[in-house]
């Protein structure tokens, strides 16, 4: 009974012994998803650098050096791979498209956006990334231009330069302390924008909503479109001489808050059951914003109200059917155009 | 004020198996009718959960163990049935001979026995000529619009209230050697009468049925958090459509009505172009 049970411990260490002997795998390979996995490449100070995952954090940070490196956890495989249209492979390259894998690389999938791994990624600071996930959150930060996609997580951007072009279903979009032109749009998420600026005379400033909420506060490129179906549109901040600023929206407020010196001309479109309350005292282009028709109990002599008050409130005495009341106005010389179509709700101007 | 969709057009709809002119007619109605909207959602949703539910049988290549035994019992059957009639042949085909066998006074018999069904026939030709056709009535409406009643020699699938079935389903009906259809009024079928279109809005309802039809080739469910946020924000854009479409509507000399209108529809278009790249570009499980 004692030599089978001493037979029989024996030959279990044996086993074990043996099982931690033998590495399992390559150490090129590892197949631990907590382990850390870094990679390094040199490219051209304004690469293209390319990323897909399909959850996970995904972070990104410009640096000074020509180089891109790429930091993982939950990856089980990291490539660089060249798609540069120069094959030269003695410079730096231009386009680099990160490839990142769960398994092994001999049963790797066919495509990228597959691995579930929260990466940690610095480039030039002169790069362009193009980064897109589905679940995770997306946060860049100091580089020229960024394309930045993701399903159900927020983005969150800041220090661009040159451009950026972000879109989610239904997460958030922050993007601040920018330069550039922009492209927002969020289907259910609300975008905030804080302090952009234009890099070139051209570069255009759009955003849009279903039905999140849309806030620009200090944003000085010359032509600004926010849209919205469902959400409420707030501006803050100075207003850019000779800017354009377009806003549209079916259902939610527009609430623009403008410095005392401002100068612009507002061009407004309303629903006649919604206001404009503004605290400027707006000038009337041509005629005055026209009184609703009058109901057949009112007397025709009945008088009109002033056109302007401060703040003036326009109140709708019509209920249906739908009538849209276009307001053409201007304050101090008139500088920037505002143009607001609001289908069903009131657009608020506030002096700050 | 059309009237709403049934359920059997709204399901055929999202199969994909409507023409385009009537999938334009679906999605403009759709698109103005607040009803019809949350109806399809619904429809939709409940048609995700069942792929969902169903996805593992969907996805084997090889039959249930249930459908295993159905058509082991088929074959099985048929084996039974073909012994059956070998053995049958053998005692008609001695009975026939025996038939063929002719004789003066057999020869005779026949002869009457000709006589006497030509007469039948001709009675029988005469009396179906005197009688009255049973009637295929119609109310006057297109004929994929009328209703169906499919009368099925089993009777436990002669229920009115189960064959009253679409255009599509009367090519079926007709194709079934068990089932004969018989049309019969149907004044309380929903009707889906003709949209009358604004201008320009058509272009966007093309793009709108396409992008549809490209969303629900997808067969795969669509991830619950996606789902939500589709039909969430569809059902936003939809009111939205339908509010500025009556007001568009109500005032077609008002250029800023139409603007309103088209800036939903364009709303609508940029969010279907969304979630069908998700779904044809994302990774799995889209």
């Amino acid at each position: 009974m004692i030599k089978k049970l001493f037979a029989v411990s024996a030959l279990a260490g044996l086993i074990i012994s043996l099982a931690g002997s033998t590495p399992a795998h390559d150490e090129k390979k590892p197949r631990n998803s907590g382990q850390k996995i870094e990679r390094s490449l040199p490219v051209d100070a304004q690469a293209t650098v390319t990323l897909c995952v399909a959850s996970g954090a995904l972070k990104v940070r410009g640096w000074d050096r020509s180089e891109v490196r790429v930091r993982s956890v939950g990856a089980q495989q990291v490539e660089f791979h060249r798609i540069d249209k120069n094959k030269d492979t003695s410079k730096p390259a231009s386009r680099v498209d990160v490839m990142m894998f769960d398994k092994t690389i001999n049963v790797r999938p066919k495509r990228d956006c597959q691995v579930f791994a929260d990466v940690e990624m610095e480039v030039p600071t002169g790069a362009t990334v193009q980064i897109q996930t589905r679940d995770g959150d997306i946060t860049i930060a100091g580089v020229a231009g960024v394309y930045a996609g993701s399903q159900s997580g927020d983005i969150a951007i800041e220090g661009a330069t040159k451009f950026v072009e972000a879109g989610s279903l239904g997460g958030s979009i922050l993007l601040k302390d920018s330069s550039g032109r922009v492209n927002l749009s969020s289907a259910g998420g609300g975008v905030e924008v804080v302090n952009v600026r234009p890099a070139t005379a051209e570069d255009t400033f759009e955003v849009g909503t279903v039905s999140g909420d849309i806030l620009l506060d200090r944003v000085s490129n010359p032509k600004i479109t926010a849209k919205t179906v469902n959400g409420t549109v707030t501006m803050s901040g100075p207003l850019a001489k000779s800017g354009w600023y377009g806003f549209t929206n079916m259902a939610g407020d527009v609430v623009l808050a403008l410095p005392h010196d401002a100068s612009f001309q507002l061009n407004a479109k309303v629903s006649e059951k919604y206001d404009i309350v503004s605290d400027f005292k707006l000038n009337y282009v041509n005629d005055p914003p026209q009184a609703p028709a009058p109901k057949p109990s009112v007397p025709q002599s009945a008088p009109k109200p002033p056109p302007v008050k401060q703040p003036v409130v326009e109140k709708p005495t019509l209920v249906a059917p739908f009538v849209l009341r276009r307001v053409n106005a201007f304050y101090g010389s008139g500088d920037a155009t505002i143009s607001v179509a609001s289908f069903g709700g009131t657009i608020i101007l506030k002096k700050i | 004020m059309t009237r709403c969709l049934d359920e059997g057009k709204l399901q055929s709809y999202f199969d994909g198996e409507l023409s385009i002119e009537l999938m334009e007619s679906v999605t403009s109605h759709l698109a103005s009718c607040v009803t019809c909207a949350a109806a399809a959602r619904e429809l939709e949703q409940e048609s995700a959960l069942l792929t969902a539910a169903l996805s593992a049988e969907f996805a084997a290549s090889i039959p249930t163990e249930r459908l295993r035994q159905r058509i082991d019992a088929a074959v099985l059957g048929e084996r039974v049935e073909v012994a059956q009639a070998t053995e049958n042949s053998r005692g008609l085909a001695v009975f026939f001979s025996g038939l063929l066998n002719f004789g003066t006074q057999r020869s005779l018999g026949y002869a009457s026995v000709m006589v006497v069904m030509a007469f039948a026939a001709i009675f029988g030709v005469v009396k179906m000529r005197s009688t009255t056709e049973p009637v295929v009535a119609t109310t006057g409406q297109p004929a994929e619009m009328a209703k169906v009643v499919t009368v099925s020699s089993d009777d436990s699938e002669s229920q009115p209230s189960q064959s009253a079935v679409e255009a599509k389903n009367v090519e079926r009906s007709r194709n079934t050697r068990t089932s004969r259809p018989i049309r019969v009024p149907s004044p309380s079928a929903p009707k889906l009468a003709p949209v009358k279109l604004l201008p320009g809005e058509r272009s966007y309802l093309q793009t709108i049925a396409r992008l549809d039809s490209t969303i629900n080739s997808n067969k795969r469910a669509m991830r619950p958090s996606l789902q939500v946020e589709y039909e969430h924000n569809l059902a936003v854009v939809d009111r939205a459509i339908a509010a500025t479409r009556s007001a568009a509507k109500s005032n077609p000399n008002d250029p800023d009505a139409a603007d309103f209108m088209f800036a939903a529809y364009q709303s609508k278009v940029d969010l279907l172009n969304t979630i069908a790249d998700a779904r044809l570009s994302g990774g799995r499980g889209h």
